[in-house]
């Protein structure tokens, strides 16, 4: 039977009080949104290739099996190669005289689109592989009280920063129970004669349709109550003046610091070798 | 105080069709630290009333105050009164927000934009109240139900309430568990003076409250002492509720000339007491516990089982960090035609085995035999038991999937592309035999069915497959006592007329006692010990260290034993309990 929880690992967090679990978020979210902006920017295999170095000495850190932290990616393989082969037959190349192996009407392969494919599924890997290690050392509470932090700026141009994150936090909460919700939805119709694992990839899909219907309505019913159970406990969206505080202190300490500046050195070194990389 | 005047409130005026008023003309006080119980069938208004008194509904018509506050007046008077009247509801996934139990605690203060260091006490304060220090740090979904509950109750303790409505909180926890949880609120009632106001289906946990109030359709109908309530029997049976066990038994002792008995007897306390029972003469001590010589049928011995399970294991999110060994070593074996009952406390394996049973997972390792032949092996083809197996599962919305009941009956034929009329056949006999009416109920909206009825068509459902085994996975879960009495015997109708063998899972003992043939009794993925429901009682010490609710009649006997102890804990009904104390006294 299916077990989707055991495929779907984005957002869930890995307590295993690792180094990396108990850095500063405000650390950790600055971190990443440097690492992304070098990544979107990198473009040579060398760049990647400096760029592995760090991912490794972040492996080692955060204690996760490779396999687990790569698993959530499996679900994605068959669409990006799909979206792999696309991109080299429709490949159109800036130079005008681009050099062709195969041509047919349209479809074309060269070694540029190659080249530049593969670097965009090396980019989305990398991006991917950030995002999910983001996810598996920082709890919930953490991400969202150091987004409050680092987005508070925001607010003097009157965006809603407190109310923004709390729809966050409730988004994240539900995408447990959903994939419980679904579990439950399959083995359920399973039990009245659907049959999920028969039948090729298109007729499974078409089963999965009718699951929908139900789970949004548990879904809504499931807001609804929580939506309550919040305001009995004075939660106050939308009320003037109203502020919530914190429980929770962040602690900012010096090796949060040395990690925020060598990531940065790390990036600006990264990207000189990047540019001066010859392929 | 908290006073309701003359409060009507319907859900039709809220975007809800022909709903009838969930409240009609309300009106009572409850002052403060007094502890109060709740009771009336399902939809007879009580989560209304609490929503109501909590301002998070306004009633159409009529007037609630809180210490003086109108919860209609808007403005700062609505939060205060949330910050006073605090909410616990039946489901505790549905109403805890952070990710650990100490960020949930610190939920509601955070709200009121507390400082830090006053947020800390209080979150500090609430967690000692119900033992949750050790818990603190712990992520919310590794939690047991019963503790999810507790930490909801911190909750609301740390916004320091005056009023605390708990809305059904024992649901869905088993009983010694639910009843430390009433102990811990009774504690905290009397400690800080809060006030209690327990919503409930469980007649066995009023007796602790000061004050009773029975509702039905909307309206109060009762209002007193749990011992003037429960003297009112009758009446409470017509509203579907009824009175704890100790109470009919003592009515019926009563009326066979134990004059000595107080009128309306609410614990097993007063019936010890009081000097009526006195011990018996020594010597006689030592008698059988139980009753041997009640019959017990069992299938005949050489009939192949249906289902034979060795020593079988299961993991879930198996190479993953959260891996979880479900069953550790499960053995049992069900014979055609049979009653099996699994009972077990939380996290014994019980959904993973209905799982197994029903063809949805491949366990492995272990052996595993469906009507002699190995599941295990590769050729053997899991439709065989999916074909022949039907499950009821613990919530029935959870498989009803089709907008009309006769719709969602034919879900399974139709899939199975049963021609029309047999189909049409299948449905009206499923209906029928559920005892829902088929003109009646076809083209009926599934969404707006009662609890009760929900259930009903989910078995029809089942039904309509025409299996030869059925999986009642804790069916009677959040059913008021009427509801659990007409479910179990449609179980046993069902039984005889179709000649279905039942696996029924459950937490507790009551419903399976006089049902089963055969109880296994489950803890961590394991068989404990099985038998027949009355070798199965013999264990009622470890049965309670499981946490797993033993029969009332089987309580009260078991605390009998102070003044009679030649009594008989193997009992399995009123009547029988009944007769065994009369001999006892007969004895004295």
């Amino acid at each position: 039977m299916i077990e989707l929880s055991r495929d779907i690992t984005l957002g869930q967090y890995v307590n295993n009080g690792s180094a990396l679990t108990r850095m500063d978020p405000r650390a950790k979210l600055l971190c990443a949104v440097f690492l992304i902006v070098l990544i979107s920017f990198v473009n040579t295999f060398i760049g990647f290739g400096v760029c592995l170095f760090y991912c490794i000495v972040l492996q080692r850190e955060s204690r996760i099996s490779l396999g687990y932290a790569l698993r959530g990616f499996k679900p994605f393989l068959v669409l990006l190669a799909f979206i792999y082969i696309m991109q080299i037959l429709f490949y159109v190349s800036p130079t005008p005289h681009p050099k062709v192996i195969w041509q047919w009407g349209l479809l074309n392969i060269s070694w540029e689109g190659i080249r530049s494919s593969t670097l965009i599924m090396i980019r989305v890997f990398f991006l991917y592989y950030l995002a999910s290690m983001l996810m598996f050392a920082t709890s919930l509470v953490d991400l969202t009280d150091g987004s409050e932090v680092l987005l508070s700026p925001l607010e003097r141009i009157g965006l809603p920063i407190n109310n923004i994150v709390m729809v966050f936090v409730v988004a994240f909460k539900f995408v447990p129970i959903f994939i419980a919700e679904i579990e439950r939805l399959i083995k359920a119709q399973t039990a009245r004669g659907v049959r999920f694992d028969k039948g090729n990839f298109i007729k499974r899909a078409m089963k999965v349709g009718p699951l929908l219907v139900p789970l949004f309505l548990s879904g809504f019913r499931r807001a609804e109550a929580l939506t309550i159970a919040m305001e009995a406990r004075c939660y106050g969206a939308g009320r003037r003046g109203w502020r919530r505080s914190k429980r929770r202190e962040m602690h900012f300490n010096r090796s949060d610091m040395l990690v925020v500046i060598g990531t940065v050195v790390f990036c600006v070194a990264t990207f000189i070798v990047n540019f001066i990389a010859p392929f | 105080m908290l006073e309701v005047n003359d409060v009507t409130f319907s859900y039709s005026a809220h975007g809800e069709e022909d709903a009838p008023p969930a409240l009609r003309a309300v009106s009572l006080k409850i002052d403060a630290g007094e502890t109060v119980a709740i009771i009336g069938q399902n939809g007879s208004g009580k989560s209304t009333l609490a929503k109501l008194l909590a301002a998070i509904l306004q009633p159409d018509s009529g007037t609630i105050e809180v210490d003086g506050l109108r919860t209609n007046a808007g403005g700062e008077a609505l939060w205060t009164i949330r910050q006073r009247v605090g909410l616990v509801f039946q489901n505790p996934d549905d109403q805890l927000v952070a990710n650990t139990v100490i960020d949930d605690i610190a939920f509601g203060p955070e709200n009121l934009g507390l400082p830090r260091f006053e947020i800390e006490e209080r979150v500090q304060e609430a967690m000692a109240l119900l033992d949750l220090e050790p818990y603190a740090q712990i992520a919310v979904n590794e939690l047991s139900v019963g503790q999810k509950q507790r930490v909801a109750i911190a909750g609301v303790l740390a916004m320091r309430p005056r009023y605390l409505l708990l809305d059904e909180p024992t649901t869905m926890i088993s009983g010694h568990t639910a009843r430390q949880l009433l102990e811990s609120v009774q504690h905290l009632s009397r400690e800080r003076g809060i006030s209690v106001i327990h919503i409930t289906h469980f007649m066995h946990e009023v007796p602790s409250f000061k004050r009773v109030i029975v509702m039905d359709a909307g309206r109060v109908l009762m209002d007193g002492t749990p011992a003037e309530v429960f003297a009112r029997a009758d009446e409470l049976r017509a509203v579907g509720l009824d009175v704890p066990m100790v109470t009919r038994l003592s009515q019926r002792l009563r009326a066979q000339g134990w004059t000595e008995l107080p009128e309306v007897v609410l614990s097993t306390e007063q019936l010890n007491g009081a000097g009526h029972l006195q011990a018996s003469p020594p010597g006689s001590a030592g008698m059988s516990l139980i009753d041997t010589s009640r019959e017990v049928t069992l299938a005949p011995a050489e009939s192949k089982p249906l289902f034979e399970l060795r020593d079988l294991r299961h993991t879930y999110l198996r190479g993953t960090p959260f891996a979880v060994e479900a069953l550790r070593g499960l053995s049992l074996s069900v014979t055609q035609g049979q009653t099996v009952a699994l009972v077990g406390p939380t996290k014994a394996g019980k959904s993973t085995v209905v799982d197994v049973l029903a063809g949805l997972i491949k366990p492995a390792p272990g052996t595993f035999f469906f009507a002699g032949s190995d599941v295990g092996v590769s050729s053997f083809d899991i439709e065989r038991i999916r074909s022949m197996v039907g499950t009821v599962f613990q919530s029935p919305e959870a498989q009803i999937f089709e907008d009309t009941v006769g719709k969602d009956v034919s879900f399974g034929p139709r899939l199975q592309k049963v021609p029309l009329a047999e189909s049409r056949r299948l449905v009206q006999d499923s209906l029928e035999a559920v005892g829902l009416p088929y003109e009646d109920f076809r083209s009926r909206y599934t969404y707006a069915l009662s609890g009760g009825q929900k259930r009903r068509v989910a078995i029809a459902g089942v039904l309509a497959l025409q299996p030869k085994v059925i999986i009642f996975d804790e069916p009677a879960a959040g059913l008021d006592p009427r509801g659990r009495r007409e479910l179990l015997e449609l179980i046993v109708r069902l039984r005889q007329q179709q000649a279905l063998t039942i696996i029924y899972i459950s937490s507790g003992l009551e419903d399976v006692i006089g049902l089963a043939d055969t109880i296994y009794i489950l803890d961590q993925g394991r068989t404990v010990f099985s038998g027949t429901p009355g070798e199965i009682l013999r264990h009622a010490s470890e049965l309670k260290a499981l946490d797993i609710t033993l029969p009332e009649a089987t309580q009260i006997a078991l605390a009998l034993r102070e003044t009679m102890p030649t009594i008989n804990t193997g009992m399995l009904s009123l009547e029988e309990l009944e007769a065994e104390i009369m001999k006892a006294r007969v004895m004295r």
